[in-house]
């Protein structure tokens, strides 16, 4: 892959270059201009807009090519805080929602944390590690291009334990024994990655799939699933969603307690999604 | 890193705006009650100079507009949709050559900046000399500029007062 590739090194280099150049005070005009640019990349504009045709039924083509622009928008401005914070150690403004059920998952010795491509996954974690004793793993899928993995890799927190699916069992032994272990497991549920088990769900009306590892995990290590959504509010700005807990217990039809787990777990995420539409960061179209 | 947990008032800090007018602006706020945010659990904010979106963007849309002005008064007449253009590259331009000089993953931030306004000071005393149009773009910088200038030496005498409205989220 070319590093001048969207999903390419340069990007992530230019990327930090600019957290360490661009003064605050003229970052909007500059990411405003960014992101005009990034329109012009096919795939991921088109993946925006039909997502965006079933969260918002009846929408017009036209309509949706702004609504796109206002989804890269955010997505630059969630990408360069994350990195402002890796680079700089500067930390967002923090909202939290459901504070209850972030005490009670930080209560409950060992649980997951079901979460989707919104806001800024890696400041939430950062956030959770900073304010919790227990340990955090961010389980995420690894970067298509070899380098920007690299990059990536290097840039890690040492204080939160990041996980890359893609040896699915073992991953799921190292996992469990987390939980275990008190451990807080943070997975991403809107997307599933090749080599990935999966579940059948319905999300706005279509169907598609949805990854099934979070609920096979919860059932086997019986413990909560809370579904947390960091949502993006404003510059510098995120709102913590804190969801009441799935829980999944061990029956013989496992079948109907997965899809029962699943269509709880859709029904927050349309219900996020709908409100904040202009953050959810799935650039390819649903399956 | 400041952050301070559960204290609105944080909100209004001078520390949390870069510019002397802004930061004078914010000291006169904090003055009046702020309400407690009645739809969170909890906040969490964050003190760093940069953290205010009420002073980036408007300064940031500020600076791209005048430099825009300032590019169109040079241009053709038929070029002048493609200032905005011009403007931006011309202030990445600059970011981008002050910013390769010495190590690339060091913070320039400082030096960029001031280049930055540098130019701008240069090219608004330049423009405000000229017969156009553009002149009164080019003294409504020079005036801001001129009123942050003023309002720099009174935060300066303000210090103490300053430092005492910010220990109130102190735990």
């Amino acid at each position: 892959m070319s590093r001048f590739h969207v999903r390419g090194v340069f990007w992530r280099q230019l990327l930090v270059f600019a957290i360490h150049n661009v003064p605050a005070w003229i970052q909007p005009m500059i990411l405003a201009f960014w992101c005009l640019f990034f329109l012009t990349w096919g795939t991921g504009r088109r993946g925006v807009m039909r997502n965006l045709k079933s969260i918002k039924p009846g929408s017009t083509t036209i309509v949706n090519f702004f609504r796109c622009y206002r989804v890269f928008w955010n997505f630059a401005w969630a990408m360069a805080d994350a990195v402002c914070f890796k680079e700089r150690g500067i930390m967002p403004d923090f909202e939290f929602v459901g504070w209850q059920h972030f005490e009670a998952m930080q209560r409950s010795g060992g649980a997951i944390l079901l979460t989707a491509h919104m806001g800024s996954y890696d400041l939430g974690a950062q956030l959770f590690a900073e304010n919790s004793s227990q340990r955090i793993i961010m389980v995420r899928a690894p970067e298509v291009d070899p380098k920007t993995r690299e990059f990536e890799e290097a840039r890690l927190s040492d204080k939160v334990q990041t996980e890359f699916n893609v040896k699915a069992t073992d991953l799921a032994l190292d996992l469990l024994r987390a939980i275990r272990d008190g451990g807080i497991v943070a997975i991403q549920g809107d997307r599933v990655t090749p080599g990935v088990s999966d579940l059948p769900a319905t999300l706005f009306g279509r169907t598609t799939r949805l990854p099934a590892g979070p609920f096979a995990l919860g059932m086997t290590a019986r413990v909560p699933i809370y579904p947390i959504f960091i949502v993006r509010r404003g510059r510098r700005r995120y709102r913590l969603v804190a969801c009441e807990p799935i829980s999944i217990g061990a029956t013989r039809d496992r079948e109907a307690a997965f899809s029962e787990a699943m269509a709880k777990w859709t029904r927050e995420l349309e219900r996020v999604i709908r409100a904040s539409w202009y953050q959810w960061f799935m650039f390819e179209e649903m399956a | 890193m400041t952050a301070y947990r559960d204290c609105p008032e944080a909100r209004w800090f001078p520390s949390r705006y870069r510019f002397a007018l802004p930061r004078l602006i914010a000291y006169v706020r904090s003055r009046f009650p702020t309400r407690p945010r009645a739809d969170v659990d909890h906040i969490m904010l964050t003190i760093d100079r940069d953290q205010t979106v009420g002073e980036q963007y408007p300064i940031s849309v500020w600076m791209l507009a005048s430099v825009t002005c300032y590019v169109a008064a040079v241009l053709h007449v038929r070029w002048l949709a493609v200032a905005p253009f011009i403007a931006i590259a011309l202030m990445q331009l600059t970011i981008v050559s002050v910013g390769i000089i010495g190590p690339l993953h060091e913070n320039h931030l400082h030096r960029t900046s001031m280049s930055l306004f540098g130019l701008m000071f240069i090219a608004s005393a330049w423009f405000a000399m000229s017969k156009s149009p553009v002149r009164y773009v080019a003294w409504f910088f020079l005036g801001i500029a001129g009123l942050n200038a003023m309002a720099f030496l009174v935060m300066i005498a303000l210090r103490k007062s300053v430092r005492e409205l910010e220990r109130r989220c102190e735990p």
